[in-house]
């Protein structure tokens, strides 16, 4: 087997071990492996020979990436909505009140809890809320996705 | 099929064409069975190596990147294989098994010979034998690093890809092997005097 460069770059070592004989793999090797190998198709869909570099594992696993990045797209509309929704209501207004008087607010909270909830935009709030969590959720997955495809190189 | 590209034959590996590979397991069978072969100095277990390699692949051929080359992938596996093997034998005829760069050089580094051979070598009958031990008494990150570019003709970029080094460790590693070999070849009478 000759090392790869010019006879030039070739020193005494790379000429003496350029004798060193390749050695057969044993008679029935190819045998065994085909023999070994499971049966049937392997448990993925075919990869595409993709040149953007899509590997197999991640055309067919969830797509993660793109799950956090519609939830942070939710997330920031709905964050504009809830902003503006909130400042319409006058539900603002009311959250000012109990931060400059809070202790009037510990002393009857139902005075002022009661009309925040009626002005509170629920719904969005729990789309929001929903945006928030799938948000964290897929780019968690999404992070722990890509190390365990570099792990099972090995 | 024969003349498909590894990028090829992997597409089909995963359609369950069996054929590709059998083309897959012909093209790179025998440079396995020598890289692991040198580096354990024992034809069964680089046997069991290289089937375990392949069967590897065709049970997780989803896993490898469209633009990563199946040829470093093939011998990192078998690598790892030989380092498992290496690790379960508990041998003490290595020095060291850490496959961090060591800038410190090994002790036998202290034994290295940078005088060339002759270069009018007689044959010698023993002269496989002596090659082959030559490489098996490489500390074990020598070992891999002139096992794959001896035995499997990788070029350093390759050895890099296999190892996880950079192209220029994996030069720096093999050079420093040089003297080791230099100076155990000499010491088994590849001399002047052959």
């Amino acid at each position: 087997m000759r090392p790869r460069g010019s006879s030039d770059e070739r020193d005494d070592v790379d000429r003496l071990f350029a004798r060193l004989q390749s050695v057969a793999p044993p008679a029935d090797l190819k045998a065994n492996i085909l023999r070994a190998l499971p049966t049937g198709v392997p448990a993925q869909p075919p990869m595409q020979a993709a040149p953007t570099g899509q590997t197999g594992a991640a055309a067919n696993a969830i797509p993660w990436r793109w799950i956090a990045l519609g939830a942070g797209v939710v997330l920031a509309c709905m964050s504009l909505r809830l902003g503006s929704l909130l400042d319409d209501s006058g539900a603002f207004s009311v959250l000012s009140q109990i931060f400059s008087d809070f202790g009037s607010f510990m002393a009857a909270p139902g005075d002022y809890l009661t009309p925040l909830a009626s002005e509170l935009p629920w719904f969005d709030i729990i789309i929001a809320l929903a945006a928030l969590v799938t948000f964290w959720v897929s780019s968690s997955a999404s992070v722990d996705q890509a190390q365990g495809s570099r792990s099972r190189q090995r | 099929m024969a003349d498909q590209s590894d990028q090829q034959l992997m597409v089909r590996i995963q359609q369950g064409d069996r054929r590709a590979i059998e083309y897959v397991i012909d093209r790179y069978q025998r440079a396995l069975y020598n890289f692991a072969y040198r580096f354990l100095n024992d034809g069964d277990a680089a046997a069991d190596i290289v089937q375990h390699t392949f069967i590897q692949l065709f049970t997780h051929i989803q896993d490898l990147r469209a633009d990563e080359g199946l040829k470093p992938w093939l011998f990192r596996v078998a690598r790892h294989r030989c380092l498992d093997e290496i690790r379960r034998q508990r041998t003490t005829a290595f020095s060291q098994l850490a496959t961090d760069d060591d800038e410190g050089g090994s002790p036998l580094d202290y034994y290295a010979d940078p005088t060339p051979l002759p270069d009018d070598l007689a044959e010698r009958e023993d002269l496989q034998q002596i090659l082959a031990e030559a490489i098996a008494s490489l500390p074990a990150k020598y070992r891999e690093v002139v096992a794959l570019r001896y035995t499997a003709d990788l070029s350093f970029a390759e050895i890099g890809a296999v190892l996880g080094i950079p192209e220029a460790t994996a030069k720096t590693q093999f050079h420093r092997a040089k003297p080791l070999l230099r100076a155990f070849l000499r010491a088994r009478g590849i001399t002047q005097s052959v």
